[in-house]
Parts: structure tokens; C-alpha cells; sequence
């Protein structure tokens, strides 16, 4: 069997990941703190049938070896975090974060989660929340006569009660940061954990080094690039084309050498 | 039999091998850093060869095969990611990577960053710098055009940047790396932060490539095809 067949399988395979991943960044790109991925790839083994430089019967050495690669592999999914576009929304819970770190909300399973999505509602008692009703960690009440909500940019939260002319502080909230957030891994519903490769998460107050600001009644929007996914999807599929030629050609080529005896 | 046949079942082993070279090109015209092979094609010619003491006929000692596939470093395109650890080298030379089975060279750029802030390849591997593995400190990033990397504006180290005065000696080695001896220090590079070097291969070149191979191997079927036609002739030479 020729070898080309599984070489070329290998390509469309990786294409066809590659094609994943940009469906999948593309139906997120309205999604509010969402991270684009990124298929990298990487070439196979190679089958090294004669080394460069080593010497060839004549007392020369051979300047040039023979090596027959095997195909390609998908190394790496990676998450880019470069920052979304801000989208004012003027709701008060609104809350995007200009530069480095996550938000930290505790998972029905106690863990912590981490998200960019910054779109907080309040609960039956006055908790913040995710959309899914995960509370904020630390957990931050609001009061039920709160009037008037406001957010800092280091995040401390303030409300306005009624009846009185002071802002109360509530709370503050705290971001995560991680040196690697390439590495963490992604739950889905915008949130993620940490990983060995992700490193420990970090925790300190917006605005403080290495971490960024809080923007209230505003999200940041999915950092995906609509024009941009479409090219790599042009890309990826007359890469997966040109893959499947390969295929033909080394079909086409054992029906030939079928034909040697009639 | 008509010797004539090994020849032309030579250049047909060949030429399924050289199909393996392109399809194992086009499985990577998507790879960050890749490097297209060529193939170099050679006739052998006995050594000593002396027609007239020859017993046989000198046709079937002549066979094809792959002399040597030689790695194409045309540089790829070069492709703006805006990436703060996407790097690209414009012009010649490759970053050096410490692996467990010592340096690897590579050209593909789309580095991160892993749990202990050290610059890596998707794989873990260490990026090295001039000043040892390349660790960042938390704050901007910034990767001037001779690879010096400075965090909020103060230079920490310089990506290391290597040539070879005989690169054709470098072996390829698996996720994109090559290895190789006798490195120098290179010269009349531009580092480019945000950008990624994509492969090199060349998806006109390497169609009209797999055409010539499908038609060059059907010339050799046809080849094959007339001498046993014409050896089947032979057999009825005789016949009444």
C-alpha cells in the first residue's frame, strides 16, 4: 500500500480539527467573554532512510539525507486571551475587565471557577451571580433597598439605600490571574479551571500590578474575528482539498499499477 | 524475459516515494514553521562499467531512485497574528529549543507560556535565550527586531537566534524541529513579535507535483505493459 494514504489521512484529519475549531470559535462570536482558540500544528516523525553527512562509498560525504516525514499531528488547542471589544450595555451588573485576570465564581461542586464574562445578575436573595447562578467569589450581597449599584475601577462595590444620601460599601471583588492561561482548562458555559499547566491562580484586587481594571455597564465581547476565522476557514478547507488530491493521486497510482498484468 | 522491465519498476518504487514526500508537504500546508522537502532523483549507472566484457545487456543495471530529499527554508508567509508570543524570524536563522535530547532548531514561533512563566513551545519545550530559557516576568511584553525581550520596558534577555553555514545538513526532527550541528551566530535577521512564520509549501507547486508523479508512473506502467506484451510475443514465436 502506498504510504502517501496515511500521510495525506493525517492532513485531512488535521484539517478537519481545524475546521472544528473555527466553527466553534465562529458560533461564539456573540458570546460575551468568550476566547478564541487556535489549532497548532506540528509535522510527524520522519523515516530517515539515509543520514546527511555521513560518508558515501566513493570517500564523499552525502550532503543531503533522505528523509520521508509521516503526516502532521494537532499540538495544541491554544486559547488566545487577547481582550475582547467593549460593549456598553449600561446595566449596572455589567462588569468587563480591561487587561489581565478572571472573575472567580464557586461551582455547585464547591471549586472555583474562572470566567471573562463579566454579565452578573442578582438572586432570590440579593446575591451576585453568573447567568447559570453561580455566586461571585467572595460572595457579595446586595441589599434589597439598593437603589443605585456602582462599581470602581479597583472594585469596590457601593450601592445607595434608600433614604439615605451616603454610598454604602458592600463588598469588593477580587480577580485571578495565572501565568499561563493558555493553560486552563475550558468547562464551557465561558468558564475555566486551573491545570499544572495553567499554574496556581493568583489572587489580587483590580487595579493592582499585573491585573486589570473593572469596567461597570459594559462586556467585553467575544475576542473572535469574524473576517479572520473566515480566512482560516478558506485555508483549512483548500488545505483539506489539496489533502484528498493527494489521496486520489495515490489511488489513481495503484489502479495503474493494477493495470501492469492484464 | 526482457530485462528492460527493472528499470521502469525502479523509477515506479521511486516515484511511490516521492508521492509519500508531497503528500507528507501537503499534510503539513498547514503547519506554522514547516519546510517543504524536494526530492533529488539520480540514475545509477554501474561503477566500472565496460560495455563490451558485459554477459548481459546493459539496460537492466540502469535503474532511478531518490539520491537525497533536500528541505526547501524558503521562508513562509509571514502572517500577523497580533499574538504578544507569536514570534517570526524574517530572514535567516531558527530559535534554538532545549529539549531532553538536546538543542532543536525550529522557525515556528507560536510559543506560549507555561506554569513557571518560561517561554515554550506548544509542546514544553524552552525557548532559549542568549541569557539562558527565556522567563517572563508579569507586565508588557515587547520583542524588539534583534530578539530582545524586555518586560514594561526593561530588558530581561534575547531570544536566541542561530544560522548554519551548511543548514542542508540539518536533520528534520519531529514537531517542526530540526537538529543539527555547527551552529553561528546569526546575522541580518528581524525578529517580528505578533506574526507567525506559516509553512512554505506551495499548493500550485505541489499539485502540479502529484500530476507528474500520477502521469510519470503511468508512463512506467506502460512501459512495463509493452515489454510483457512484447516477451508474450516472443513466447509465441514458433507456434503452428
Amino acid at each position: 500500500m502506498l504510504r502517501a494514504l496515511y500521510i495525506s489521512a493525517t492532513g485531512m484529519e488535521a484539517q478537519q480539527l481545524n475546521i472544528d475549531i473555527i466553527s466553534n470559535n465562529l458560533a461564539n462570536v456573540n458570546t460575551a467573554g468568550f476566547k478564541k482558540s487556535r489549532g497548532d500544528f506540528q509535522d510527524l516523525l520522519y523515516q530517515t532512510v539515509r543520514m546527511a553527512g555521513a560518508p558515501s562509498g566513493s570517500g564523499t560525504q552525502v550532503p543531503a539525507g533522505i528523509q520521508i516525514g509521516s503526516g502532521v499531528r494537532p499540538a495544541a488547542v491554544q486559547k488566545i486571551f487577547t481582550q475582547g471589544d467593549f460593549q456598553n450595555t449600561q446595566n449596572a451588573l455589567d462588569l468587563a475587565i480591561e487587561g489581565e485576570g478572571f472573575f472567580q465564581v464557586s461551582m455547585p461542586d464547591g471549586a472555583i471557577g474562572y470566567t471573562r464574562g463579566g454579565s452578573f445578575k442578582k438572586d432570590s436573595s440579593g446575591r451576585m451571580v453568573t447567568s447559570d447562578g453561580y455566586t461571585v467569589e467572595p460572595s457579595i450581597t446586595i441589599p434589597s433597598d439598593a437603589i443605585n449599584i456602582s462599581v470602581s475601577a479597583n472594585g469596590t462595590i457601593s450601592v445607595l439605600q434608600a433614604g439615605n444620601p451616603t454610598p454604602v460599601e458592600i463588598g469588593t471583588m477580587q480577580l485571578a490571574r495565572f501565568s499561563n492561561p493558555s493553560g486552563l482548562n475550558s468547562l464551557g458555559r465561558n468558564l475555566f479551571i486551573p491545570t499544572a499547566a495553567s499554574g496556581e491562580a493568583q489572587t489580587g484586587g483590580p487595579g493592582d500590578a499585573g491585573f486589570g481594571t473593572i469596567a461597570q455597564g459594559f462586556l467585553e465581547a467575544s475576542n473572535v474575528n469574524i473576517a479572520e476565522e473566515l480566512v482560516n476557514m478558506i485555508i483549512g478547507q483548500r488545505a483539506y482539498e489539496i489533502n484528498s488530491k493527494a489521496i486520489q493521486t495515490a489511488d489513481e497510482m495503484m489502479r495503474t499499477a493494477n493495470e501492469v498484468k492484464r | 524475459m526482457n530485462k528492460g522491465i527493472y528499470p521502469a519498476l525502479s523509477g515506479g518504487v521511486a516515484y511511490e516515494k516521492l508521492l509519500s514526500i508531497i503528500a507528507n508537504n501537503v499534510a503539513n500546508i498547514n503547519t506554522a514553521g514547516y519546510k517543504a522537502d524536494r526530492p533529488v532523483f539520480k540514475v545509477d549507472v554501474p561503477d566500472n562499467i565496460n560495455v563490451t566484457t558485459l554477459p548481459y545487456p546493459v539496460s537492466d543495471k540502469f535503474y532511478t531512485e531518490i539520491d537525497s530529499v533536500f528541505t526547501d527554508f524558503n521562508t513562509g508567509v509571514i502572517r500577523q497574528t497580533g499574538n504578544v508570543l507569536d514570534l517570526a524570524i524574517e530572514g535567516d536563522g531558527f530559535f534554538v529549543i532545549d529539549t531532553p535530547d538536546g538543542p532543536r532548531y525550529t522557525r515556528s514561533g507560536n510559543f506560549v507560556l507555561d506554569a513557571s512563566n518560561a517561554l515554550t513551545t506548544v509542546d514544553g519545550h524552552m525557548v532559549m535565550g542568549e541569557g539562558g530559557p527565556v522567563i517572563l516576568e508579569e507586565g508588557r511584553i515587547a520583542v524588539d527586531a534583534e530578539g530582545r525581550v524586555s518586560v514594561d520596558g526593561s530588558e530581561i534577555n534575547k531570544i536566541k537566534i542561530v544560522d548554519f553555514g551548511k543548514p542542508y545538513l540539518l536533520q528534520k526532527d519531529q514537531n517542526n524541529m530540526f537538529s543539527g550541528s555547527g551552529e553561528e551566530t546569526a546575522a541580518g535577521y528581524k525578529v517580528l513579535q505578533g506574526a507567525v512564520e506559516l509553512s512554505n509549501v506551495n499548493s500550485v507547486k505541489e499539485m502540479a507535483a502529484m500530476i507528474s508523479v500520477l502521469r510519470g508512473y503511468e508512463s512506467y506502467q506502460k512501459v512495463m505493459t509493452t515489454l510483457d506484451e512484447a516477451s508474450a510475443k516472443a513466447n509465441e514465436v514458433g507456434r503452428v
